[in-house]
């Protein structure tokens, strides 16, 4: 058992990043970050006011003329120096995400990497933004089309993925020439200050980017301002949708909102089993199944009773042998849940599981953790089988690492299944066939498809995708889609005389 | 013990390399086996540079969406454990199949975990091969110079 050095020691006070520099929060309410796995307390959050917020909207406003006029190769050269710095500080950065989130090293090494490749996506702006042209639209007269940026965006982030998801959006933004705010979680708002902390270090001109910490207040000013052009969320479908998408529509903003999900992963007969367990065990339970693409209900296709027992065996066998622990120690595989109350949202599920009537055939309540750690937040992998679609742990997100097995027939009452759901975030495939796989892919009303794919993450230059309640608004975040969300398409119509 | 995950298997290959390295210079800084010095010199240089291309690959090509080291099945810790270091008053040929050794333990650990993560993690497993292909070569640099000590 190696333990990683801990990059916090000791309990750090964080404050908001406005125009340049770092300033206190004016507030008196705070909230304490607590490693989920060790239960310490290694630093405290201010939950930041109105008057906060209206600074860095004034900063960003003001930044904004002289930055929109940077040429995009000048604005991609701030974003590369901010990739080298990532890139120095790749295991400091990966480490705090493992103290404030609680997932497994790996893990947050991957989840830096991948915020890394968006900010290298972005750089290629010269290209990405170009417009587009075509001579003697009518005699003499040509037309084209310029991107133009807007002005003052912001990110609204979620906790699972404190380092990543603000960098789906703020390279494309800042890369396109508009001002940004970052509003991280106020659960795991460390990873975004150290990047802030890079940010700062990469010399970007005050008020191109900016961090201020809070909550709901904060979220309703963003949402409100004449001066914000648009809002990038990422959360819950409730807030997303209710709060969020309403909100900023309704105040004239352009809005993505990137919401919850229930994934199906569905198992053909024919596929090739053991590397089909690895993966789904992954999908399921990677990250203690607190991300958006993880696998909730697995669908295993056919009428073979034999054939269903073997998989199920197998699988039960791999999530007995997942090893829980301390995500800096690198023989763990499972880290905690990121809080005692998701923790016992997920206990919750469990029981309603129970109570409605499906077979636990893995309590995840019961459960070993290596090393010596308080186990408030942490929890095995749950297997429920004979679960039926309308079961509420078959419905709702539980996001944490619970596996509801149901049983088909056919692929069309699989994807019947699927297409039911009220979420679209991602579905996959595991087959053999190529025949059925493009059914699947053709027919399957989710943003993400899997083929053979456990978790159907898009690449930095592929859209996030997502549909139903998965996704409202128009374009994603990542690669083509961000830089259309962050400029304004404008025409030109040209004679000279 | 089992490797259980990439990170664990990947903490104990920079551990082999710099314990590795700390061998060569220390046996190189000796005056007794000054005959082995700039051969020791140059493996302790390259043991560097395949270290860093490890794990610049590693920290390049590393995803969040890894199979909870199952690729790793079979691959155990002791299977790749080194003897203790040679003391500094040992015969040159107990120093030279010493590095054999070592030479012999890298480059199974570097040709396994190659095989193992190829479906996975081709770009990771591309650089361990190359270590290990080297690390052959280097093995048979030191029998060769074992050889002419007759």
């Amino acid at each position: 058992m190696v333990l990683l050095e801990e990059p916090i020691k000791s309990s750090v006070t964080l404050r908001n990043y406005v125009n340049g520099e770092w300033v206190e929060a004016e507030t008196n309410v705070w909230r304490q970050i607590v490693n989920p796995a060790t239960q310490k307390v290694i630093g405290r959050v201010p939950i930041s006011g109105s008057g906060d917020l209206e600074k860095a909207v004034e900063a960003a406003a003001e930044a904004y003329p002289e930055w929109r006029r940077t040429p995009p190769l000048t604005r991609a050269r701030h974003l590369y120096r901010l990739k080298n710095l990532m890139e120095e500080h790749f295991e400091e950065l990966s480490r705090v995400c493992v103290m404030e989130h609680g997932k497994v090293i790996d893990e947050a090494r991957g989840e830096t990497r991948r915020a890394i490749e968006n900010i290298e996506v972005a750089c290629g702006i010269p290209s990405l933004m170009m417009g587009y042209n075509l001579e003697d639209i009518a005699k003499d007269i040509d037309e084209y089309v310029i991107r133009q940026p807007l002005g003052v965006f912001a990110c609204i982030a979620p906790f699972n993925f404190p380092l990543m998801v603000p960098l789906w959006f703020m390279p494309y933004a800042v890369a396109t020439g508009n001002t940004y705010i970052i509003k991280p979680s106020p659960w795991t708002p460390l990873s975004q200050t150290k990047i802030m902390e890079l940010i700062d270090e990469a010399g970007f001109p005050p008020g191109v980017v900016n961090m201020i910490h809070g909550d709901a207040e904060v979220v309703d000013v963003i949402l409100k301002h004449s001066q914000i052009k648009g809002v990038s969320f990422v959360g819950s479908t409730p807030i997303g949708r209710d709060v969020i998408y309403k909100q900023a529509a309704a105040h004239g903003k352009r809005v993505q909102a990137q919401c919850g999900a229930k994934n199906f992963i569905v198992v053909m007969p024919d596929t090739v089993i053991d590397q089909t367990v690895s993966s789904i065990i992954t999908s399921f339970f990677g990250s203690t199944g607190q991300r958006c693409l993880s696998g909730a209900n697995l669908v295993v296709v056919g009428k073979d009773d034999s054939y269903h027992q073997r998989i199920l065996e197998k699988i039960v066998d791999s999530a007995r042998r997942i090893r829980i622990g301390y995500g800096l120690d690198e023989a763990t595989q499972m880290g905690p849940m990121q809080s005692e109350d998701r923790k016992k949202r997920v206990v919750g599920y469990i029981e309603k599981g129970i109570e409605e009537g499906a077979r636990i055939v893995e309590d995840g309540r019961d459960f070993s953790v290596m090393g010596e750690y308080p186990d408030n937040c942490f929890i095995g992998a749950t297997i429920f089988d004979e679960v039926t679609p309308d079961m509420t742990i078959a419905r709702e997100e539980i996001f944490g690492p619970v596996m509801c097995v149901i049983r088909t027939q056919d692929l069309d009452e699989a994807i019947e299944m699927i297409n039911k759901s009220n979420y679209g975030n991602a579905a996959t495939i595991f087959t053999s066939n190529g025949r059925i796989a493009r059914k699947f892919q053709y027919e399957v009303e989710c943003g993400n498809i899997g083929i053979n794919i456990g978790i159907a993450a898009p690449m930095a230059f592929f859209p996030f995708s997502g549909m139903k309640d998965s996704f409202f608004g128009d374009l994603h975040g990542q690669g083509l889609e961000a830089i259309r969300f962050f400029t304004e398409s404008k025409v030109v119509i040209q004679r000279w005389f | 013990m089992g490797f259980t995950t990439l990170s664990s298997a990947l903490y104990f290959y920079q551990n082999l390399e710099d314990f590795t390295t700390r061998f060569y210079e220390k046996f190189a800084a000796n005056e007794n086996y000054s005959a082995l010095r700039e051969l020791f010199l140059d493996l302790a240089r390259d043991n560097i540079k395949q270290k860093n291309t490890v794990l610049r690959t590693y920290q390049e090509a590393i995803t969040d969406i890894l199979e909870v080291g199952s690729s790793l099945d079979g691959m155990r810790e002791e299977d790749y454990l080194i003897p203790e270091m040679p003391v500094e008053d040992s015969d040159m040929k107990e120093v030279l199949n010493y590095a054999i050794t070592l030479e012999d333990c890298g480059l199974r650990f570097c040709l396994d975990i190659s095989k193992k993560i190829r479906t996975l993690l081709t770009d990771i497993s591309r650089p361990f091969e190359s270590a290990g292909k080297k690390k052959g070569d280097r093995k048979n640099r030191l029998e060769a110079a074992l050889r002419s000590l007759g």
